[in-house]
């Protein structure tokens, strides 16, 4: 792209709301030493949407015991599915469709175990963040890009572990917080 | 006890490794082929054979635990070189020669040593260590022998100057304290935590002294005709402080955003390690309201959430502050109005000699002091003009009272407001000449106190 005739929007942010974590289940009896829980790390939208209109690769850190710990991830799903024993803490790095902004790197503990035992196959221990990446006066076609999302489709028939996945609402915090300020004088 | 250590302190690293290198086999492979085999240890002189199990095919050219049998080199010296280096007022040759040996047969097991030790003024254990050391360092020194030497003598540099009283009571500390009982340790730790809290306590006093000293300061300032300009001032000074801390704050927490550098919503939650001007009481108190207003500790990041959250933040500090600003405040004004009425008291009894008759309480207006909650509530009402904008959320705050929500508002803010106009240099002249009016009502007053 010629950087000369972009243009940066003025005064404009835009926030892509995310959520990353992971899922893992409890291999059980099915497992062995060394694979006791088949986790899936992902980067998804908070509502089941694709990322892709604003994210162009995922990469994945994981630990270094892993075969190519590395994993990039170019295309939605954004996710990495392994199985292991232990617990560890990946490195999630984001690289956005323009890729004038910066990468922005999140870390995440795979979660195995909730402190529930025995761990039952058809309840998987689900540890995930909802943030929102916000882009200061993006490049205009980047800006169209980002705001166009409303467009951006579910893929057909959902995540296949979408029933697990939590939902992300500001509207609690959001309340108590407006409620406490009434508590104390603005200055 | 004997120092076969190099100079770091730290056992000589061996050059060649003692266990025969070996390659880390796969888990699960097939058993390895283990062997009884003949072997010789070559620090032994009487080549005696023995036996061990031993990995098949792998080669061993030395017993590798052979390296291990050090012995320490013989000190010994001709008479010439005791006369030299040696003399020692309270040492003989004799005797040092039967240290000497004993070290050399028993390996510098000083325990076994002090207890062989036979010559007739028997000597404590920092003695024999002492004259050991000295002598071995000397020697080393005058015969100017390479370093290497060293460990084979015993000795290190830590040796060199080895202090005879310090390891004395070193011993008898290490002593005192393996032979304490459960209830002297537990004594022990009790003083320890007074201690503790004595410190503390003194601290704080000597904070409370210093603000003490500034509001006498202050009225003495006042005391001396300047009323009006040293508590302007004084206000002026206050002011600037509380807008200071507030500006600080929001710059504290607003960052710059960068185009092209994109962020995480949920960065804004967080307080940089070292927020410029937020003490860290201030942060811990911040985060104690926070807590008690039941504020989630990472709302759903959001914008509006996050926007919902900084101002919420910021107001918490903004109030705090003004808080802290209200308690020196009110010390000072406490110690105006002591210093006032001494001086009125003074002056009253200056006018009842001059003019027997004082004017009679005009009945227009309310008797302010037998009514205090009256006047404070005048006061604030009529919010003097030297007084910044600071009281007044604080005064609209009693207007609203806790209406929507279970929790208590926070005592102190109203009741810091209601002290802070009262500092106004015009308000206290005006009480002064009411003190100079109503005898019996300052007499009540001072009942008050």
């Amino acid at each position: 792209m010629d950087e000369t005739t972009r243009k940066r929007t003025t005064k404009k942010a835009v926030c892509c709301p995310v959520v990353y974590g992971s899922i893992a289940f409890a291999l059980g009896k099915k497992g062995d030493e060394f694979a006791t829980h088949k986790w899936t790390l992902f980067v998804r939208g908070p509502s089941g949407e694709e990322l892709s209109y604003f994210l162009a690769k995922v990469v994945f850190k994981l630990h270094p015991s892993f075969s190519q710990p590395i994993r990039e991830v170019t295309e939605p799903p954004f996710e990495v599915s392994e199985k292991g024993w232990g617990e560890f803490e990946a490195a999630i790095r984001l690289h956005f469709k323009d890729p004038t902004e910066r990468p922005v790197e999140v870390s995440h503990v795979v979660k195995l175990y909730d402190g529930v035992s025995p761990q039952l196959a058809t309840r998987p221990v689900v540890s995930e963040v909802y943030d929102e990446v916000v882009f200061t006066e993006p490049y205009e076609d980047f800006y169209d890009a980002l705001t166009s999302k409303k467009t951006a489709t579910s893929p057909k028939g959902g995540h296949p572990l979408g029933e697990h996945f939590g939902r992300f609402d500001d509207a609690k915090d959001v309340e108590i917080m407006l409620k406490v300020s009434e508590y104390v004088p603005p200055a | 006890m004997g120092e076969v250590v190099s100079e770091d302190g730290r056992f000589p690293a061996r050059s060649t490794a003692l266990v025969p290198a070996r390659k880390v086999e796969k888990r699960g492979g097939a058993a390895k082929r283990w062997e009884w085999i003949a072997f010789k240890n070559s620090a032994r002189t009487d080549s005696l054979e023995l036996f061990h199990w031993q990995k098949a095919g792998v080669e061993v050219v030395e017993y590798p635990y052979a390296a291990f049998n050090v012995r320490l080199e013989r000190i010994e010296y001709t008479e010439e070189e005791y006369e030299k280096h040696l003399k020692d007022a309270t040492w003989t040759m004799a005797d040092t020669d039967h240290l000497m040996d004993l070290c050399y047969q028993l390996d510098l097991r000083w325990p076994v040593i002090v207890d062989r030790y036979l010559p007739v003024p028997s000597r404590p254990l920092e003695q024999l260590q002492a004259r050991y050391y000295f002598v071995a360092h000397a020697l080393h020194e005058a015969r100017s022998t390479s370093v290497g030497d060293v460990a084979a003598l015993g000795i290190s540099s830590r040796s060199k100057h080895f202090d005879a009283q310090y390891e004395e009571k070193r011993r008898r500390q290490l002593h005192a304290a393996f032979c304490r009982t459960r209830a002297e340790e537990a004594e022990e730790k009790a003083l320890r935590d007074e201690l503790k809290a004595v410190e503390l306590e003194s601290r704080r006093l000597k904070k409370s002294a210093k603000q003490h000293a500034d509001a006498q300061r202050a009225a003495r300032a006042a005391q001396h005709g300047d009323v009006g300009h040293a508590a302007q001032q004084q206000q002026q000074r206050a002011q600037a402080r509380a807008a200071d801390a507030v500006a600080r704050t929001e710059k504290a927490t607003a960052r710059r955003p960068v185009p092209g550098q994109p962020y995480l919503q949920s960065a804004r939650l967080r307080i940089p390690d070292a927020p410029p001007g937020l003490s860290k009481g201030m942060l811990r108190k911040l985060a104690l309201v926070l807590d008690e207003l039941g504020v989630p500790q990472r709302p759903t990041p959001t914008e509006l959430a996050c926007d919902a959250y900084d101002a919420l933040r910021r107001d918490i500090v903004t109030l705090l502050s003004l808080q802290k600003l209200a308690n020196v405040k009110q010390a000072e004004l406490a110690h105006l109005r002591k210093n006032l009425d001494d001086s009125a008291h003074a002056q009253r009894a200056h006018h009842h000699a001059a003019k027997p008759q004082a004017a009679a309480p005009a009945p227009s207006q309310p008797p302010q002091q037998q009514q205090p909650q009256q006047q404070q509530q005048q006061q604030q009402q009529q919010p003097p003009k030297l007084q910044g904008p600071y009281h007044q959320p604080a005064a609209t705050k009693q207007a609203k009272p806790a209406a929507s929500h279970k929790r208590k508002t926070p005592p102190q803010v109203t009741a810091a407001a209601s002290h802070v106009p009262a500092a106004d240099p015009q308000q206290q002249q005006q009480q002064q000449q009411q003190q100079h009016q109503h005898p019996a009502a300052r007499s009540h007053k001072r009942a008050r106190k």
